[in-house]
């Protein structure tokens, strides 16, 4: 009885073209010591036949095709709808292919969550896959330059840290409330579906910190992951002009105008950096990516026209706060 | 034919023209830059701050865990400020705490946003309360409904280290748990981005407490000790904190202990009291009514005052007694020039009130001059024990004994010395002593297992990390320049071994296990003297016990050892 009042994990992972990587991810889910889990895995017109495979593998696992490829964006907006038909599940925890866990990862999250009832999303210390020392990230922050940054990025992993609130998290393996799908504007679309590819997760971050939502790092469920697979088929070209496309739109969309004024001699400086290192590592030709990828945003602007009246309407935070989170992301 | 220009002594005119007229500005100048350097607030600080602060040590296993309950009165911070402060106390390591916000704000807005707070966390009380009742009221309301061991004083715009609650834990564990726990803070910047001034405080020091309120933030009380004395009490708003630890330690007699580690962040905001003590001036009264109250709690002979220019400093004046004024031996080439030095300080000290006695060689004899109230003994100058014969000569209750020769700075210098000696709570009280604002000697403290003389070569009234140059302090051990004691006391421990103080350099040295172990040595630094060179200083050789660290301009912070302490000197 007691077990079935326990809430529910329904665990999303959104796939393309990874089949080699599907074992260990569904494995380290199943794993898991918390008991109550459902697993829901979408995928993004694939190639190589891992539907096929899951389903033949995995049968428990529930497999949600798509016709083409949808981005990491919609892939898990499908998951998260599909997740919220079942009314027990009151966490949605997000993996990447690329991510394992380790047992007590669901476990501790959830006990740390049950004090906190107005967390949004939690993550563990994400540490490197192949060297456990290193940290991936803690975190996500949009730094004062108007770029998306990893919280303590390729440190060592030497002290311990404490709980901590925190500006946003890594959608590389995360745990979503329900209650915050449920309170969003947009509902059930969590991301942003019309940034495709990149800078998602720091939309989410600053959405849920602006509507006055928590987000904490829970630093002692630590889960692994190798970054970047899926893109690193694509060119580096592309991401480069994706992320700068999506940065205008994040900030844009989130933030009042008093904080884009006062960040954009940052943002200027920060773009014309992104240059210079490009041009120094011989790298010339992505700089034409990173002009047209913000050309390209800034003409994208009146898309989020909406989105940003709506979000703004609903913003609690105090500027101040905003600011010194905005700092260090902690 | 005409002369040739020399251009050597054409430079040396233009030199003789321009310098006088120069030179005045340029001391200006220098002394503008020297006051402005000394009133910046130290951002080398920071740069170490920001690296190291965010380090965490926490031991994993904790056997007794203790319900804290941090108790923060809100009225009118910034709204950013205290979010932040809520926030750092979520994101403690220890995890078995209580916050109780009492919500006492006029702002409408904030008012309404405090209440919701308790929405972050469930381990969140928030207290309305319609109006206003000052903060010690407002504290006293959020102890009555908190139910932990320990009370944890917090402020609503300050920063807690994530390992704050968990150091003091770790305080707790082992049998004797401790009821009165305080720790090292610093200070930041109103908008957050800056530490700077950092305090590392010395253990329990009974006569700093009355000279400052060194002890602000962050204190962790056990609550029965609270509910003993009473709670806070609001005649002494503003310094209601400086209140309560005075009260607290004369009524319980509490355990206490010191984390030297730096846990809180103190924000300077225009209003508080962090950036300048001076804007509230019932601060100032409440302070000096808090330490009045404590001298007659204990019955302390002395009357405290505020020192002018100095918000925030007190002085504690004994009332005068009668003393005496012993001279070491001094050798023949020396005589002339110390008794002039003699003459001098007794005709410059105010003795009017009380009468003196002087104990001097027979040397004095040739240049002795009738001072007024002054009675002289001789002692031979073939005396083999010469501190032991002069011993038996003092009559008056207490004595200053001289080994250098050094003026005082003020009129009431000496006799302010002697009325702290008389004091039976203090075994030794030595002034410090400058050369040209410079100190000489002001005790000696341990730091790391050495002894290390305190703030040896600053200037007097320096910021340091370890507080000012120019507290009273209680110290390991003092050097036996001058040294004033009550009589009884230097007899005994002049008889203990004759010859040794004499010979010995500090008084640990003197006495290595005797009765002198376990007393109280005392800094008086509201009696400074001059030494102007006419006799040679004691130099330092072997002392004992742990209180301070040395603090040397080439500091650089570590954090290795951090039950050791947080700050190391660097060796060059």
């Amino acid at each position: 009885m007691l077990e079935n009042r326990k809430s529910k994990v329904a665990y999303i992972v959104v796939g393309w073209n990874n089949k080699r990587l599907l074992k260990q991810c569904f494995d380290s889910i199943n794993k898991q010591l918390y008991s109550e889990k459902k697993i829901i895995y979408v995928d993004n017109a694939s190639s190589d036949g891992s539907v096929e495979w899951v389903q033949k593998n995995y049968p428990e696992i529930k497999t949600i095709p798509q016709s083409k490829n949808t981005g990491f964006a919609k892939g898990n907006n499908i998951g998260i709808k599909e997740a919220l038909q079942d009314l027990r599940v009151e966490y949605m925890a997000l993996i990447n292919t690329d991510a394992t866990m380790d047992e007590h990862w669901t476990s501790r999250i959830v006990e740390f969550a049950k004090n906190k009832t107005k967390g949004a999303c939690y993550q563990g210390t994400t540490l490197d896959f192949y060297n456990r020392n290193i940290i991936d990230s803690t975190h996500i922050y949009l730094s004062r330059n108007g770029q998306g940054t990893q919280g303590s990025w390729r440190y060592y992993l030497l002290t311990d840290i404490g709980p901590r609130k925190i500006f946003g998290v890594n959608a590389a393996a995360c745990i979503i409330n329900r209650k915050f799908i449920e309170s969003q504007p947009l509902y059930p679309k969590v991301f942003d579906e019309r940034l495709y590819m990149y800078l998602e997760d720091i939309d989410l971050a600053i959405r849920s910190t602006i509507m006055g939502w928590d987000n904490y790092l829970v630093p002692r469920a630590r889960a692994y992951h190798m970054g970047s697979v899926s893109s690193k088929t694509r060119s580096s070209s592309f991401s480069l002009y994706m992320t700068f496309r999506n940065n205008s739109a994040v900030i844009f969309k989130n933030l009042c105008f008093k904080e884009v004024i006062k960040m954009l001699p940052a943002i200027i400086r920060g773009d014309i950096d992104t240059w210079r290192t490009l041009w120094r590592r011989h790298q010339r030709s992505s700089i034409w990516y990173v002009i047209k990828g913000r050309v390209v945003g800034l003409f994208r602007l009146p898309l989020f026209a909406r989105k940003r009246a709506i979000i703004l309407r609903r913003r609690t935070v105090d500027h101040d706060y905003l600011w010194s989170l905005m700092k260090e992301g902690l | 034919m005409r002369e040739q220009v020399n251009p050597k002594k054409i430079t040396i005119k233009i030199a003789k023209l321009v310098l006088p007229i120069i030179a005045p500005l340029l001391r200006r100048a220098k002394r503008y830059y020297d006051a402005y350097k000394d009133s910046m607030p130290d951002w080398g600080y920071n740069a170490w701050a920001n690296t190291y602060k965010s380090f965490c040590y926490v031991e994993k296993k904790l056997k007794y865990k203790p319900l804290i309950s941090v108790v923060v009165p809100v009225f009118n911070p910034k709204y950013a400020h205290l979010l932040q402060a809520v926030y750092s106390v979520t994101n403690q390591h220890y995890p078995n705490w209580e916050l109780i916000l009492v919500n006492a704000s006029s702002d409408k807005y904030l008012r309404k946003k405090t209440s919701e707070m308790s929405t972050i966390d469930t381990r969140i009380k928030v207290i309305d309360i319609p109006d206003n009742k000052g903060i010690s009221k407002n504290t006293n309301i959020a102890i009555e409904n908190s139910s932990g061991e320990f009370i944890a004083l917090f402020d609503h715009d300050d920063l807690m280290h994530p390992c704050a609650l968990h150091s003091a834990v770790e305080a707790m564990q082992g049998r004797k748990v401790p009821d009165f726990i305080y720790t090292d803070e610093d200070k930041i910047t109103d908008d957050g981005e800056k530490y700077y001034n950092p305090h590392c405080k010395p253990g329990w020091s009974p006569d700093l407490i009355r000279n400052v309120n060194y002890i602000t933030h962050l204190t962790v009380i056990r609550k029965k000790l609270i509910d003993r004395v009473g709670g806070l009490r609001s005649l002494c708003d503003g310094a209601q904190d400086y209140d309560l630890v005075l009260r607290v330690v004369d009524d319980c007699h509490p355990i206490i202990k010191h984390i030297p580690r730096i846990l809180y962040s103190w924000r300077s905001t225009d209003k508080s009291t962090a950036s300048n003590i001076g804007v509230k001036g019932y601060v100032l009264k409440a302070g000096i009514r808090a330490l009045r109250d404590h001298m007659k709690r204990n019955k302390i002979p002395a009357e405290a005052r505020i020192i002018e220019g100095k918000p925030g400093f007190y002085e504690v004046i004994y009332n005068s007694v009668d003393f005496a004024i012993v001279l070491g031996k001094v050798s023949l080439p020396k005589q002339q020039v110390v008794a002039k030095w003699l003459q001098k300080m007794l005709s410059y000290s105010n003795l009017k009130d009380r009468s003196v006695e002087l104990v001097v060689g027979e040397w004095y004899k040739k240049f002795a001059s009738h001072t007024p109230g002054v009675k002289v003994y001789y002692i031979s100058d073939e005396s083999r024990n010469h501190w032991k014969d002069a011993a038996e000569l003092i009559t008056k209750p207490v004595a200053i004994c001289f080994k250098i020769a050094a003026m005082p700075s003020g009129k009431h210098d000496l006799s302010k010395l002697a009325g702290a000696a008389a004091d039976p709570a203090h075994t030794a009280v030595s002034p410090i002593i400058l050369s040209n604002d410079t100190i000489l000697d002001a005790g000696i403290v341990q730091s790391y297992h050495l002894p290390k003389k305190l703030f040896e070569g600053y200037k007097i009234g320096k910021y340091t990390y370890f507080g000012n140059t120019d507290w009273v302090r209680n110290v390991d051990d003092l050097t036996t320049n001058i040294v004033a004691m009550s009589t009884p006391k230097l007899r005994e421990l002049i008889n203990f071994e004759v010859q040794a103080y004499s010979r010995g350099d500090t008084l640990m040295s003197v006495l290595p296990g005797s009765s002198l172990i376990g007393s109280s040595f005392v800094v008086w630094a509201h009696s400074t003297f001059d030494y102007r060179g006419l006799l040679k200083p004691a130099t330092s050789s072997i002392y004992h016990n742990s209180q301070l660290f040395k603090f040397t301009p080439a500091v650089s912070m570590h954090v290795d050892n951090w039950g050791e302490g947080n700050v190391r000197e660097q060796e060059k």
